[in-house]
């Protein structure tokens, strides 16, 4: 199933997996400054990543807060220092920059990682930290998708509404410019849109 | 004004840098890529871009953005902001990143301090600046290079301080705030822990100067 997403766009040039994305979906791609919530009525999901103003979408949390409550999809991107939405939490580091802290596992069977390996999203040429390098405080009701190895603590993790929204918290580097990767990383991008439009 | 005023994006990446922690202090003006046009940049010595500014946001300003160096104002731009959108005289010539320069090369990235005395880079070592190079600068009507980058026949400078009207242009292509704020590649943050501070210096150096004409 596709879906129609829409990104907003707070940088000069548009991420390559965003302006072809996989399977058959569509990107309509916003500049931030002209994003209101209305524009969330034609699309199915909302694509939020690292380089965006949050300070600007925290000016509209309400219009964010009900998209995602009558049952839109949201996936945002990067170590959030001011939360823009109601669910969200500031980005909290992990570990002291240790090779060690960074490293990550799956933490359970989730379309969104299936065939995807610990180590593809760990390691880019044997560097950590491109991933994830903290964590977004997830609800108690959220599932837990990738977890430090070290201590346990949530990467990814996806929550669902009771209305049909779902959100995926992604802690590090927008996963579509993980699209282009030789391995199992570049899958995460396109099954995120499927899950998203399911 | 008595600080640094700074261009605040609204990223994540700006908050750590702008708004908390150690440098927090060095700015005394966050001024919304949204006020800009109707911010009189005369009440500031030295107006900072930080890295990953978007261009496109300041385009409308370039006129404003010359006078204020035309009138003496010291104006810092960080990399990964295409100036060329926002400045005159300005090219930027991208460089495929390499993250993994250590891992090749005999891990030399490339990079050398071309202007050892210059009071910023006399307290810079080279590791300082060694983390990646996205681009190369070229400005109509030259500056002082004081840092560079090359790889075989490749290269230029990436960081340039230079003469504006009455006023300076310190710019470089390198991306620290960006990745100090986001909490990787702690060579920025020795970088800032240097270069912060020293611009503050020059800030009050410059506000010193003005009192005295």
């Amino acid at each position: 199933m596709s879906g129609r997403f829409l990104f907003l766009k707070n940088t000069v040039g548009t991420p390559g997996a965003i302006a072809a994305p996989p399977n058959g979906h569509e990107i309509a791609v916003l500049e931030q400054p002209a994003f209101t919530p209305d524009a969330l009525e034609t699309v199915c999901g909302l694509l939020l990543g690292q380089h965006l103003d949050e300070y600007h979408l925290g000016t509209l949390r309400p219009g964010l807060d009900a998209f995602l409550a009558r049952g839109g999809a949201v996936a945002t991107m990067g170590p959030i220092a001011v939360p823009y939405m109601s669910i969200l939490r500031p980005h909290r580091p992990e570990g002291s920059g240790r090779r060690d802290d960074w490293v990550l596992e799956i933490a359970g069977d989730h379309p969104i990682v299936d065939g995807v390996s610990a180590g593809d999203i760990t390691f880019r040429k044997g560097v950590v930290g491109f991933w994830a390098r903290g964590s977004i405080a997830p609800p108690d009701d959220a599932r837990i998708v990738t977890r430090f190895a070290a201590t346990g603590a949530p990467a990814d993790w996806v929550w669902h509404g009771p209305h049909g929204g779902k959100l995926f918290v992604h802690p590090g580097n927008d996963v579509w410019g993980y699209a282009q990767e030789p391995n199992s990383s570049a899958r995460v991008f396109a099954q995120l849109l499927d899950w998203m439009a399911a | 004004m008595t600080g640094i005023a700074a261009i605040d994006g609204g990223m994540s990446y700006h908050t750590r840098t702008l708004r908390r922690g150690k440098y927090a202090r060095l700015f005394t003006s966050l001024i919304r890529p949204s006020d800009l046009g109707a911010t009189d940049l005369g009440a500031f010595p030295t107006l900072l871009v930080p890295c990953r500014t978007n261009g496109q946001r300041l385009a409308g300003a370039r006129a404003q953005l010359a006078a204020f160096m035309e009138a003496g104002g010291f104006l810092v731009v960080m990399g990964e902001t295409r100036p060329d959108l926002f400045l005159d005289g300005v090219a930027v010539d991208p460089v495929p990143t390499n993250f993994w320069w250590w891992l090749e090369n005999e891990g030399d990235l490339g990079l050398r301090i071309t202007a050892p005395d210059h009071p910023l880079m006399s307290r810079l070592s080279q590791a300082d600046l060694t983390w990646h190079v996205h681009g190369t600068l070229t400005l109509t009507g030259g500056g002082d290079t004081l840092a560079a980058w090359h790889e075989g026949a490749a290269g230029g400078p990436i960081l340039i301080d230079s003469r504006r009207g009455r006023g300076r242009l310190l710019i470089t292509t390198l991306d620290p705030i960006y990745h100090h704020g986001s909490g990787f590649m702690p060579a920025t943050t020795r970088f800032l822990d240097v270069f912060l501070p020293w611009l503050a210096e020059e800030t009050a150096a410059h506000i010193r100067g003005a009192a005295h004409v």
